[in-house]
């Protein structure tokens, strides 16, 4: 059974490459959401395999959605994502729960490299 | 305006091009201005990103309409006339927030740390951008073969 992911990115065009980059590699997109007040919404009602979540979003970013799905989910999988490529943000997010940080641009082949590491093909 | 602070955008304004779009690109000559000089009557997409943390300011990246259908387009490899206005608006937000994300871990890597905010797209012609009067401000144009665009970095003054 395809493993199913949450995509949380307030780019449509972020949403729309990580869904055909996850449809090329046999993964299923359970939903999508555009800021964490939806996301964490999104979490209850689909109930993903895991989540890929920007950092820097309106209404509440990245970071504090990372933070509530732990406190719903401790065991839930977050992938974040960001173009900021400073280290501070990567260990911030380590330390609050995420299980990887992938940088953009994405490069399809790392998206992937992540996705194996962290959910299992 | 520190040049290492400025050099920090550089980088990526190029590097972010030729990864996302595959196109190549080289910066122009720089100027520094007390406001940027009236825009063309042409349609111009620009994108503002502001900057928080050490540093404060905003980064504004301008193209026209035309350019900035070519760009996107080449991004989502697509003609240009095929991405609709909204797509634009969507390609352009990310693209910028890449260029300057990218920037502030060279900006971490001396030191500063900066964070930004989510895109604000504005577009329409004749679009004026003013500036406070304690910032400085550097248009930085972006050239390549399907024209120009213009990174604009203003920074309180320090």
């Amino acid at each position: 059974m395809s493993k199913r992911a949450l995509l949380v990115d307030d780019s449509p065009y972020i949403v729309k490459e990580l869904a055909r980059i996850l449809a090329n590699h046999g993964y299923e997109v359970a939903g999508t959401a555009s800021n964490g007040l939806e996301a964490i919404k999104k979490y209850r009602e689909d109930k993903p395999d895991f989540v890929i979540m920007d950092l820097v979003m309106p209404q509440m970013g990245g970071l504090q959605t990372l933070l509530l799905l732990k406190k719903i989910d401790p065991d839930c999988t977050v992938i974040m994502t960001s173009s900021l490529s400073g280290k501070d943000k990567i260990v911030e997010c380590a330390k609050a729960g995420a299980s990887h940080y992938i940088l953009k641009p994405f490069e399809e082949d790392k998206v992937i490299e992540v996705l194996a590491k962290v959910v299992g093909s | 305006m520190k040049a290492e602070h400025v050099n920090a955008f550089l980088v990526p304004a190029i590097s972010v091009l030729k990864k996302m779009a595959k196109l190549e690109a080289k910066i122009g000559k720089m100027s520094k201005v007390e406001q940027p000089a009236p825009p063309s009557a042409e349609r111009y997409l620009s994108i503002i990103i502001g900057l928080k943390g050490d540093l404060s300011g905003s980064v504004i990246l301008s193209a026209s309409d035309h350019v900035a259908k070519a760009i996107a387009g080449a991004i989502v490899k697509a003609p240009p006339e095929s991405v609709s206005e909204q797509d634009l608006n969507d390609i352009m937000a990310e693209l910028a927030n890449t260029v300057v994300g990218n920037a502030t871990g060279a900006l971490y890597d001396i030191g500063v740390k900066a964070g930004i905010t989510p895109p604000t797209v504005v577009l329409g012609n004749s679009v004026c951008f003013r500036f406070d009067a304690g910032m400085d401000i550097l248009l930085i144009p972006i050239l390549m073969e399907i024209g120009e665009m213009t990174m604009t970095v203003s920074l309180t003054r320090m």
